[in-house]
């Protein structure tokens, strides 16, 4: 199996169960940005009224949802992990927090076909917001550069007072600005 | 593969330029193609480390370069998490 199918399989069963998700990450800083090789696919996943253990059930091919749910330490959320029995590539899915940004990125989540498949993704602006964010004030080179990345790359069609809002509620407007000063010009 | 800054002394070409164009490509490729370019970046640098290990243990089986090959791949996401 091959990764792409990998996570078409879990998008596959996500549609099935009706569970609200969307894709984010580095995959989602890929859609947006500038692509970077990425180890695994993150999925914040509201399986309020469904269990995990139906999405277990629901998926083939041999791949194997661990039962039990860890705590990631970057995102500070819960998450599960799918792994497959051939690659080392993971699949992780993230609960949603009561955090009020990470209500309204997920709120505000777009559709889109990926792969075949009708899927959902955060928007451009809730990307940058959130790599910022995870960044730990700038700590985080990777973060820092898929945020710049993906400015530089959307430029135009970003909505930058959302943007600002959301990094003045997190401290991070000055790693904002600093980056924005990195984008080259048109 | 060449550091940047090398290539970019090679052709005469800053590195800012080289970023430009790196930017200016990905503006032209599809969002979707973006996305898998991730996926199969890593699946690249998986064969190359597969290589290395296979290199370092020319006596290792394809599952013990598998298994030397996802410790690495968790040593990597232990040092991200530490960061």
């Amino acid at each position: 199996m091959s990764t792409e199918q990998l996570i078409g399989e879990v998008i596959d069963a996500l549609n099935r169960l009706s569970v609200p998700y969307m894709l984010t990450g580095s995959l989602a800083s890929n859609f947006y940005g500038i692509p970077r090789a990425t180890m695994d696919a993150d999925f914040v996943a509201d399986f309020s009224g469904h269990a995990v253990d139906a999405l277990a059930g629901s998926l083939g091919q041999g791949l194997r949802l661990d039962p039990q749910a860890s705590f990631e330490t970057v995102t500070g959320t819960t998450r599960y992990v799918i792994r497959s029995p051939v690659g080392p590539f993971v699949i992780e899915l993230f609960l949603p927090t009561d955090d009020p940004h990470d209500r309204e990125r997920f709120r505000r989540r777009c559709r889109v076909t990926l792969l075949g498949r009708e899927t959902y993704v955060p928007t451009v602006e809730d990307v940058i917001v959130t790599k910022l964010r995870w960044s730990r004030q700038g700590r985080r080179a990777k973060d820092l550069d898929d945020a710049r990345n993906v400015m530089a790359v959307q430029r135009d069609r970003i909505d930058w007072a959302y943007v600002n809002h959301w990094c003045e509620q997190h401290d991070t407007l000055a790693l904002l600005e600093r980056l924005r000063t990195e984008v080259p010009p048109e | 593969m060449a550091e940047p800054q090398k290539v970019a002394a090679d052709r005469q070409i800053s590195p800012d330029a080289l970023y430009r164009e790196e930017v200016l490509r990905a503006r032209v490729r599809p969002p979707e193609k973006r996305l898998l370019d991730g996926i199969r970046l890593f699946e690249q640098s998986c064969r190359i480390m597969e290589d290395g290990i296979r290199h370092q243990y020319p006596r290792a089986s394809p599952a013990e370069v598998r298994r030397v090959l996802s410790e690495r791949l968790a040593l990597i996401r232990r040092l991200e998490a530490a960061e």
